[in-house]
């Protein structure tokens, strides 16, 4: 780990023994941790100092983890704070003994079975149906923030991380870790919407695509070219490199990862009850023809400005065609 | 002239005017009602030789600091100072070279004390202006801003090294969706981050009664360029009163708007239609009108 880790091995905080950190992101620092009372292993996450400056994302987060309290699923970290006093802010997650989604991914030979991704696909949506439920939007999905436990269970966590967008006055390097590629990021959020469950349904959908393809949809040389893909171009058929996908499923992804929220599924709901009736579905009565391009509209302004300039070119030589004409007639 | 800082946590409250024979400058910064400590520095050099001497131009620096437990307000004041003593002290060069060492003679401070003190993510934004000849000459890295009012009508004269501001010149985002941005804090440049920094340099033309806006993003965040001229417009032509007045009223609007963030303007008013003393041996680029 970096210098900048607050705690290390044997240092405690309040009931908490530290063990080892786990991570170090923008918006917290993790630990494992050893409950001195119960003898338990948690997780520690320690959010970075720096947010707090700011008093009204110091709010949000405070309404964000008195959320998360609530939350009892299967496939969601949970929280184990008992509302103890605390010297400063910091959440109890339920330590999970395993590793994360994208450590999993990187273990495949080449893209996931089919029939695994569409078991993780179901598990993850059934997560996000339960905290959609609870009024909760992740907005930050991706293959980091799910943890795989030893059986292969799917949980999501981190919810929060999200917080940052709120965040004023970070650096870009303060942020590259965590933001640095939206490859998972919603074309509305890309455009600064908060974001609502629809975008977690297509960040859904860009790991589903990931899983069977071996890829995300969008890749470029930068952030920049990436949020470009989002916006503004359409995914490679998911047949188109990997032939043994069912159409139905490919589909299902497809719809997942429209560019327009109102052309998504709706609910996560929605979702599973496609995903649980694969053979039975057509998937030509799915509407996934090309959409709009999104943004200021670099592509379709660009063609606008070539093809104004095409019709000035054509229109200023038919005059002078006209004007050559009428002289040679009137001058005969 | 004059600067002040009082009271206050972090760098406090800082102000400072003058009036030259050619123009006219303020400058104000403030913590503001959100945050505890003001993380902003301003600064300013204004030749104490006559006019027409041809000795160092006036230069104007804001900078906004970055990074928690006060390195913020260390950087700020760190790199204003660095590039203020660069100016008036630095080699004899053109405007806009010397404008640019300043800015990376103020890169390298904040780059070394981050270093030194051991404040890990300290940085700061930065913009400073200088008026050479018939020109104005404004360095930025960062996401603070320079404006042009001209009449009424306000220009931006920076582009933001945010992440949005990259958005915004990739076109995928368009400037409403710009202004609410998420992201729009996002620095994709600062000072203090590396070793050496690029540093962009926007020129214009200079007029009579031209005003020059720097401002903090506590500022644009909460008063919309449009209204930026119509403030300068009623101040000054309108009510007579001077540059000291038109930063007092932004200022003020903004916070009174609950600006997120620290507020700071600097306000460089043009009196005259001759040409404005350039950096030190650069009598020769500029022919007298």
């Amino acid at each position: 780990m970096t210098a900048t880790v607050r705690f290390h091995p044997g240092q405690t905080l309040d009931r908490y023994e530290i063990e080892e950190p786990l991570g170090e992101g923008a918006y917290a620092e993790t630990y494992k941790a050893r409950d001195t009372q119960d003898g338990g292993t948690v997780v520690l996450k320690v959010p970075n100092p720096l947010l707090f400056a700011d008093p009204a994302l110091f709010q949000r987060y405070r309404r964000e983890t008195e959320i998360a309290r609530r939350l009892q699923h299967e496939g969601v970290q949970r929280s184990l704070d008992l509302g103890e006093n605390r010297t400063e802010p910091y959440l109890v997650l339920e330590y999970i003994d395993g590793e994360n989604l994208r450590r999993r991914l990187r273990g495949f030979e080449g893209p996931v079975p089919v029939s695994q991704a569409v078991e993780w696909g179901r598990q993850l949506g059934e997560a996000l149906a339960y905290l959609h439920r609870e009024g909760i939007v992740h907005r930050d999905l991706k293959p980091e923030n799910v943890l795989v436990t030893k059986d292969g269970t799917l949980k999501i966590a981190d919810f929060g991380t999200a917080l940052l967008a709120g965040a004023r006055r970070l650096t870009w390097r303060h942020l590259s870790e965590s933001l640095g590629t939206p490859d998972y990021m919603s074309p509305e959020q890309i455009q600064g919407e908060r974001g609502d469950p629809r975008s977690d349904i297509y960040a859904w959908g860009v790991m589903m695509y990931e899983m069977l393809t071996g890829r995300v949809p969008f890749e470029g040389d930068n952030w920049l070219a990436a949020m470009a893909g989002h916006l503004q171009s359409a995914p490679k058929p998911i047949r188109a490199v990997r032939k043994d996908v069912p159409p139905t499923l490919e589909a299902v992804v497809l719809k997942a990862m429209r560019r327009y929220p109102e052309n998504r599924y709706q609910s996560a709901e929605e979702l599973l009850a496609d995903l649980d009736r694969l053979d039975q579905l057509d998937p030509s009565t799915f509407d996934l023809t090309p959409e709009p391009a999104m943004g200021g509209m670099a592509a379709t302004g660009s063609a606008l400005r070539l093809w104004a300039l095409v019709g000035m070119i054509s229109a200023g030589f038919i005059v002078l065609v006209v004007v050559i004409v009428t002289l040679s007639v009137v001058l005969r | 002239m004059s600067i002040e800082a009082s009271g206050g946590a972090g760098n406090g409250v800082i102000a400072g005017h003058g009036v030259l024979a050619k123009l006219a400058w303020a400058l104000r910064s403030e913590p503001g009602d959100v945050r505890p400590h003001n993380e902003d520095y301003a600064g300013a050099f204004a030749p104490t030789t006559p006019d027409d001497s041809w000795d160092r131009g006036p230069l104007v620096v804001v900078a906004d600091g970055l990074g928690g437990h006060a390195a913020g307000e260390v950087a700020s004041r760190v790199a204003v100072e660095a590039a203020i003593a660069d100016w008036t002290r630095g080699a004899a060069q053109a405007p806009r070279q010397a404008l640019r060492s300043a800015v990376r003679t103020a890169n390298v401070a904040v780059y070394d004390a981050a270093l030194e003190s051991g404040r890990h993510g300290m940085g700061t934004t930065m913009t400073a202006l200088t008026l050479a000849g018939h020109s104005g000459l404004v360095a930025n890295v960062g996401d603070r801003r320079a404006y042009l009012v001209r009449g009424d009508e306000c220009s931006q004269l920076t582009s933001d090294h945010s992440k949005v501001g990259e958005m915004l010149r990739m076109r995928l985002i368009t400037p409403e969706q710009a202004t609410n941005h998420p992201a729009r804090s996002m620095l994709t440049r600062s000072l203090g981050a590396d070793a050496a920094v690029q540093v962009d340099i926007v020129e214009t033309d200079v007029a009579r009664d031209d005003v020059f806006i720097l401002c903090s993003d506590g500022l644009w965040d909460a008063v919309a360029r449009d209204e930026l001229g119509k403030i300068v417009s009623s101040v000054l032509h309108e009510r007579g009163q001077t540059a000291v007045d038109v930063t007092a009223a932004l200022v003020d609007l903004a916070i009174k708007r609950d600006a997120p963030d620290n507020v700071s303007a600097a306000v460089v008013h043009v009196l005259s239609d001759r040409p404005i003393p350039a950096a030190a041996g650069r009598r020769s680029l500029f022919r007298r009108r």
